[in-house]
């Protein structure tokens, strides 16, 4: 019973971790892009509201990509907490 | 070559990118939101304390990626607008600096500075107010009256997406035409165009300029209905739409019954039939503040009035139709949940749909250069729940209505569209269609009522 619970507990984990190994990827991609447009000669910052939107978009797409990184922490310690019960 | 410091293949270039954020976002969303993060078995000891902290966490990344996917998706369309508005600017000076040397150099001493003290959308707006006033000046070689400099415009320009980027962004666009630097965005109060116009309305009442005063029903004439093959559709209900004219009715209701016995109702409103502001006339140029402020005191009630006289009850099942100032009204009848509103069709529509419940199947029919369109602003990647329908009008330039400022936004023009649409059996209006047949289903026409309302006058 208890081998079973773990079993499933490992896989409900692996699962989630998938999804962030998705997410995290995604949000990298995001940052590049955003970083390719803050490149662009935007006539010499003559467009001063749309440049703070964009700051503020990939501040954004930054804090996402650390909560993704603290979430896929939380689940790979909870993963070895496990590996290391059943060991 | 007009001394212009914009690179606007640069601004279209950056849309398309984040375009692509946004879509990735969206998608991304989507995904962390469709994930279980907290299933029952991680709820469990030894690791229950760990998940339930993550599980927290991913519903968070679910919501903050689909906010950054809706921010996106905006800039995009701000950057693609101011693009296409300095496209435009940049022509008209062209030209009109071919004729009036002196706009070149004023261009290259006062452009850059407006660029970058007061933001994309203000300097585009002067440079386009600017651009056009020369070029009109200068075609015709003399001052313009307002009324021949509006003729000229609507016949040049097509102001339509210009009025949109400038409800959008009518902060922006304000401090620059005030001459302020873009640092005092922060210190205006409102940032939408219908609170706007809710505020000019209350600074009209303040200042007496418009007085409380209740509704009347002026005329009311019941003829038996024509029976129609297959019930009312979107092309019946625009064309029972009033024509827009003071003294003529604003609201025709046509009742029937259905196999059950239940009575049900096709109602269709007219737009603005007055320019006056606080005349007998509801739809006014007051009732078109009112409704487009949001606010229900003046035309909207007088419709409401209307279905009253007409024997409209609350609950009652209804499909509505409404033209200009009448589609704010029938937005709102929509949105208020006093009837079961069987479909919205709206035709040359200033406002979006707020607060219509998604349940109810909308149509809008708008004509590319109706600039009266431009009044709802830039609308959502899924258009309010609404299937726009854009379609160019067939003008006739014997008809004076259709010339000006104001040609696309003709009700005339408006209903032959609708009628060319459903003979070619246009999918985009099949929703409202099915919809119409599904309520409407043998149904049994009995009467229609043609409706006059007047504001009364004090005393």
């Amino acid at each position: 019973m208890q081998t079973e619970l773990r079993a499933a507990q490992q896989a409900a984990l692996a699962e989630c971790l998938a999804v962030l190994d998705g997410l995290v990827a995604t949000l990298d991609e995001q940052r590049h892009l955003l970083d390719g447009v803050a490149g662009l000669s935007w006539s010499g910052g003559s467009a001063p509201l749309q440049q703070v939107e964009l700051r503020l978009l990939l501040e954004s797409v930054l804090l996402a990509s650390a909560t993704a990184d603290q979430l896929r922490r939380d689940y790979l310690a909870a993963l070895r907490l496990l590996e290391s019960e059943t060991a | 070559m007009t001394g212009l410091q914009v690179d606007t293949g640069a601004l279209r270039d950056a849309a398309a990118r984040l375009e692509l954020v946004a879509e990735r976002s969206v998608a991304a969303g989507l995904r962390a939101a469709r994930a279980d993060w907290l299933p029952a078995v991680l709820l469990v000891p030894p690791v229950a304390g760990v998940a339930a902290v993550a599980g927290a966490g991913g519903a968070a990344l679910a919501a903050r990626l689909a906010a950054q996917g809706a921010g996106a998706w905006v800039l995009a369309r701000r950057l693609r607008l101011a693009a296409d508005l300095y496209e435009q600017a940049e022509a008209f000076a062209v030209e009109a600096g071919r004729t009036a040397g002196g706009l070149i150099a004023w261009l290259h001493g006062r452009f850059a500075p407006f660029v970058v003290l007061r933001g994309t959308m203000a300097a585009a707006t002067l440079l386009f107010v600017c651009g056009v006033q020369q070029r009109l000046a200068h075609a015709t070689g003399e001052p313009l009256t307002s009324a021949a400099f509006f003729e000229q415009l609507g016949a040049r320009v097509n102001l339509q997406p210009i009025i949109r980027g400038l409800v959008e962004h009518v902060d922006e666009a304000a401090v620059g035409l005030a001459g302020l630097p873009i640092a005092a965005l922060p210190l205006l109060p409102e940032r939408a165009a219908a609170r706007a116009a809710g505020s000019i309305l209350e600074l009209a009442g303040g200042l007496g300029l418009v007085t409380a005063a209740g509704f009347r029903v002026s005329d009311h004439r019941r003829t038996p209905a024509r029976a129609r093959p297959g019930g009312p559709s979107a092309a019946t209900l625009i064309a029972a739409i009033p024509q827009a004219e003071d003294g003529r009715h604003q609201v025709t209701v046509t009742s029937y019954r259905t196999p059950q016995g239940e009575l049900v109702y096709t109602v269709a409103i007219t737009g603005t039939s007055s320019q006056g502001l606080d005349t007998s006339q509801p739809f006014d140029n007051l009732g078109n503040l009112a409704a487009y402020g949001g606010s229900p005191e003046q035309s909207v009630t007088a419709v409401r009035l209307a279905l009253a006289e007409a024997g409209v009850p609350d609950g009652a099942l209804i499909a509505l139709a409404g033209y200009s100032q009448g589609a704010i009204v029938a937005q709102s009848l929509a949105a208020s949940g006093s009837y079961r509103v069987a479909a919205l069709v709206t035709v040359g529509t200033p406002s979006r749909p707020a607060g219509v419940p998604e349940t109810v199947p909308m149509a809008e029919i708008e004509h590319p250069a109706d600039p009266i369109v431009g009044l709802q602003g830039l609308r959502p990647a899924d258009a309010d729940g609404a299937s726009i329908v854009r379609v160019t009008p067939r003008l006739d330039a014997r008809d004076p209505g259709h010339h000006g400022i104001l040609a696309e936004h003709a009700l005339d023009a408006y209903q032959d569209s609708v009628q060319r649409l459903t003979d070619a059996a246009d999918p985009r209006l099949a929703e409202v269609d099915a919809a119409l047949g599904a309520a409407f289903q043998g149904a049994q026409p009995l009467d229609t009522q043609r409706i006059t309302i007047e504001r009364e006058r004090p005393g």
